[in-house]
């Protein structure tokens, strides 16, 4: 008998008609590592929600059928016994800190399952030394990073001595080192503590192969729950946005024994590969800028920026950005990306340097007046929803410029799928929706240029495949897209040049191929795939153009 | 923006109990108390109670916003209030409010207020300052669980939504919103969607963070502690020296030595050498803790002993 047995669970949630979990028959033994896929709004959560006792106990609404844990039904396990045994992550640390300080959040569980002082101490001396997070013991909690507040959440749950480990997207709000590290703790979990873990996440080529199985849900449904490798074959022409990049590439060409990993894929590689140079990627010498049609739209020239009036967090910037491009800035947490683009739209100001936008000086202008020609969307598309309606809110900014509608918001509706939603409280919409509708207030006034500030953050494959195309869309009628990501893929995938920037300066610029090819940290999972193959591949498409010509040559040899 | 940092400060160490009952009977004392003589012993105590706190230079960056709310009540009771006998000058008729007069009780009146609200209001910024959010939840919530955690969880809130409330506000104006050009009245109007962000995203995160709680047991049975709370000397000093202000108090209440009149006419803030006594003695129960508090800080002996 299982850990978990769930037996045709379905769930609603309040007010609504559809379920959120259909019909929904698992089990779950002890020490494995459940790694939980698909779309988003699939039930994946609602499943974490109902095995964690949270559903219907806090969030309402009507439950059929049982999760059983333990041979016990969830409903007869006393909700403080329970907690010792499962414990649930959610995604946003800062949404789960309850206390101020570091050792206080810690100990907050274990007040709560009434263990007492010594056992205390000693359990939290445990988890601090456990995640390396001794020294921020007296801390704070509202100083740390997003990666030291999901470690500390992580080891309050930890001090509790659950045996299973619910993790819904812990990583969403990390950036990549922060999360590859809470990753690594998990899997240390499972594989020294024999901990249970199901986990739910966006990072699929980071979790994939971790797993011992793999569930892939749709419309509250498990439609299949395998292997790590019996899963990629399964999912490879139907679902082939759930498997790794690597995965996928090989899955163009072969049916069996898919390769997970880099390491696998590039094992496959060497026994076939005719190792010379080949490069089919000429394009980008007949691209607008090298043609010398290029318009320049914005130029930074000298750029400055501090913030404390000491230390510069913007050093000797110089950017330009052409007419229907789109650019992607990269680097690490605390590299001055972000600065860099509220100085753009004048959200602070630089204290040295100029900031042209075709050939006008905007430098010194208010964040209003930019606002005309620069559309800016931040990391948090809540901030920008207060309307009850979706096109009330995209609206609103047009009526407080004072300009009239002209079928404008119809048309960014339309453009980003979010007519049937027109009616809807955009509060009452799903995370990836509700970053549409913030887009749709910024592109309703037809900005010349649009900033992006980690614009896939939290969003699953599919939704960041449609941003992707909504993107180039939006280039190609005309608008200059200047953006700030984490996600090395997505850039490979859209971009057409991209920098890097470290301490406050811009330390590469080029065209992608030059900057992320052969990148020993920015390189996207095909380049490194094909390194020492073909150095300039960087997504799958292009790697299919070389495995071809290197089947061909031997056919030919 | 507020955040609530531990230090080594002697009223940070005291158990929460202690630290509530020295707090809530000044705090009492203010609001049962026209005396000026006995606000002034109050006042000086919580001045230097704030020095001792190392926060005086936070109180004197915030005294302008409360500068402002005082002499805004002030400036209306002094227009409004017709009751004083010693009238110093009278003005013209206003529709609703009728003549407008100023009398001398008008004036003290406003100014006994505005020391009462300058006790509160700097009450506020040492319970702030020394009070641990964490402790108070933990001691006070096998009591009043769900009042402790409104009261922890709001201080701990408060630098979240000031971030948040930065953020929001550089969002609208990247919509187009005036801040800080146009006439007040647009700027204010503008300023209204801020409001709705910050209700709207505190909503859903207080809903996230007590699904965390749950999740985390919170309310499911009886609580440890996590720190081992004890009566030690510094708790008995300070509360014996609370309890015998609260005495001296009631007492000076039962008495009426604790009130004043001011109108028509101003009554007598001493009215014998028994009543001197009495404040006398309020005052050093009162400043008794803030001179512990400094000679913990000073003296290593006492530091040791207490």
């Amino acid at each position: 008998m299982g850990l978990f047995e769930i037996k045709n669970l379905t769930y609603f949630y309040p007010d609504r008609e559809k379920p959120a979990l259909d019909k929904v028959n698992l089990q779950v033994e002890e020490g494995e590592f459940i790694f939980l896929i698909g779309a988003s709004g699939c039930g994946k959560s609602s499943l974490l929600r109902a095995m964690a006792g949270l559903l219907p106990d806090y969030y309402g609404g009507k439950i059929g059928g049982g999760v059983h844990y333990s041979g016990s039904s969830l409903g007869k396990w006393d909700k403080n016994q329970l907690a010792r045994e499962v414990g649930m992550i959610f995604q946003d640390p800062e949404k789960q800190i309850v206390m101020t300080g570091v050792k206080q959040e810690i100990a907050f569980g274990l007040e709560n399952i009434n263990i007492p002082y010594q056992e205390m101490r000693r359990r939290i001396a445990e988890v601090l030394a456990l995640f390396g997070i001794s020294s921020l013991k007296d801390e704070n909690t509202f100083h740390l990073s997003g990666g030291q507040k999901q470690k500390v959440v992580l080891a309050s749950v930890l001090a509790m001595h659950p045996k299973v480990l619910l993790l819904d997207e812990p990583t969403s709000q990390l950036d990549p080192l922060a999360a590859q590290e809470f990753l690594n703790y998990v899997q240390r979990l499972n594989m020294e503590w024999g901990l249970t873990v199901i986990l739910v996440e966006q990072r699929i080529d980071r979790c994939f192969h971790l797993a011992d199985r793999i569930i892939f849900m749709e419309d509250g449904k498990v439609l299949h729950s395998e292997t790590p490798r019996k899963t990629v074959e399964w999912a490879a022409e139907k679902h082939p946005q759930y498997i790794p990049p690597v995965s996928q590439f090989f899955s163009k060409w072969r049916r069996e024994n898919i390769p997970l990993t880099i390491k696998e894929g590039r094992a496959v590689l060497n026994g076939m590969a005719v190792k010379e140079w080949i490069n089919p990627y000429k394009e980008e010498r007949n691209s607008i800028e090298a043609t010398g049609n290029a318009i320049e739209i914005l130029k930074l020239s000298n750029v400055y920026t501090t913030y404390n009036k000491k230390d510069f967090v913007l050093k000797k910037v110089n950017l330009h950005l052409w007419k229907n491009s789109i650019t992607v800035i990269l680097g690490e947490n605390g590299a001055g990306k972000s600065t860099l683009l509220k100085t753009i739209v004048g959200l602070l100001k630089s204290v040295k340097g100029k900031i042209e936008y075709r050939g006008k000086d905007i430098t010194h202008l208010k964040p209003e007046k930019i606002a005309a020609h620069i559309g800016y969307l931040s990391q948090n598309p809540n901030d920008y929803l207060f309307h009850d309606t979706v096109e009330e809110e995209i609206f609103f900014n047009l009526k407080v410029r004072g300009e009239k509608d002209d079928k404008r918001v119809e048309k960014i509706l339309d453009l980003l799928k979010l007519k049937d939603k027109r009616k809807m409280n955009p509060r009452d919409l799903s995370g990836g929706e509700r970053q549409r509708v913030a887009l749709g207030t910024v592109l309703v006034t037809n900005p010349e240029i649009l900033l992006l500030d980690e614009p896939t953050r939290g969003l699953d494959v599919v939704l960041k495949d449609e941003l992707g195309e909504t993107l180039q869309v939006i280039k190609h009628q005309g608008t200059s897209i200047l953006m700030v990501t984490h996600d090395v893929e997505f850039a490979a995938e859209i971009s057409d040049s991209v920098m890097i920037m470290a301490e406050g300066e811009i330390i590469a610029d080029g065209k992608k191929r030059e900057v992320l090819a052969n990148s020993l940290y920015y390189a996207p999972q095909i380049n490194r795939l094909f390194k020492g193959i073909n150095d300039q591949v960087l997504n799958i498409e292009e790697s299919i153009q070389v495995i071809n010509k290197i089947i061909e040559q031997a056919a030919i040899g | 923006m507020y955040v609530f940092e531990r230090k080594e400060i002697f009223f940070q160490t005291l158990h929460p109990v202690t630290l509530l009952l020295y707090i809530l009977i000044m705090m009492i004392g203010t609001i049962l108390t026209t005396n000026p003589f006995i606000l002034m012993g109050f006042m000086t105590a919580v001045v230097f109670a704030l020095i001792v706190a190392k926060s005086f230079k936070t109180w004197i960056r915030s005294l302008r916003m409360y500068g402002y709310m005082v002499i805004m009540l002030m400036t209306i009771n002094l227009f409004i209030n017709n009751m004083g006998a010693t009238v110093l000058w009278v003005g013209p008729v206003v529709p609703v409010f009728g003549r407008i007069s100023i009398s001398l009780e008008a004036i003290i009146f406003g100014l006994v207020m505005g020391l009462r609200l300058f006790i509160i209001y700097s009450l506020f910024i040492f319970y702030n300052r020394v009070m641990d959010p964490d402790k108070a939840l933990s001691v006070f919530s096998k009591v009043f669980p769900k009042s402790a955690l409104l009261v922890a969880l709001t201080t701990k809130t408060i630098p979240y939504m000031s971030q948040q409330l930065q953020s929001a506000s550089e969002i609208q104006q990247c919509r187009g919103l005036q801040y800080y050009t146009g006439n007040h009245i647009s700027r204010i109007k503008n300023r209204l969607p801020l409001i709705k962000v910050l209700l709207f995203s505190s909503l859903e995160d207080s809903f996230n963070l007590g699904e965390s709680m749950q999740a985390r047991a919170y309310g499911s049975g009886p609580r440890s502690c996590y720190y081992p709370l004890s009566f030690g000397g510094r708790d008995i000093l300070v509360s014996f020296s609370s309890t015998m202000a609260l005495l001296a108090l009631v007492w000076s209440r039962m008495l009426g030595w604790t009130e004043i009149t001011f109108y028509p006419k101003l009554g007598t803030s001493l009215t014998s050498k028994q009543h001197l006594y009495m404040i006398i003695v309020i005052g050093i129960f009162m400043i008794l803790p803030v001179l512990v508090a400094w000679g913990w800080e000073k003296w290593d002996y006492l530091k040791l002993k207490i």
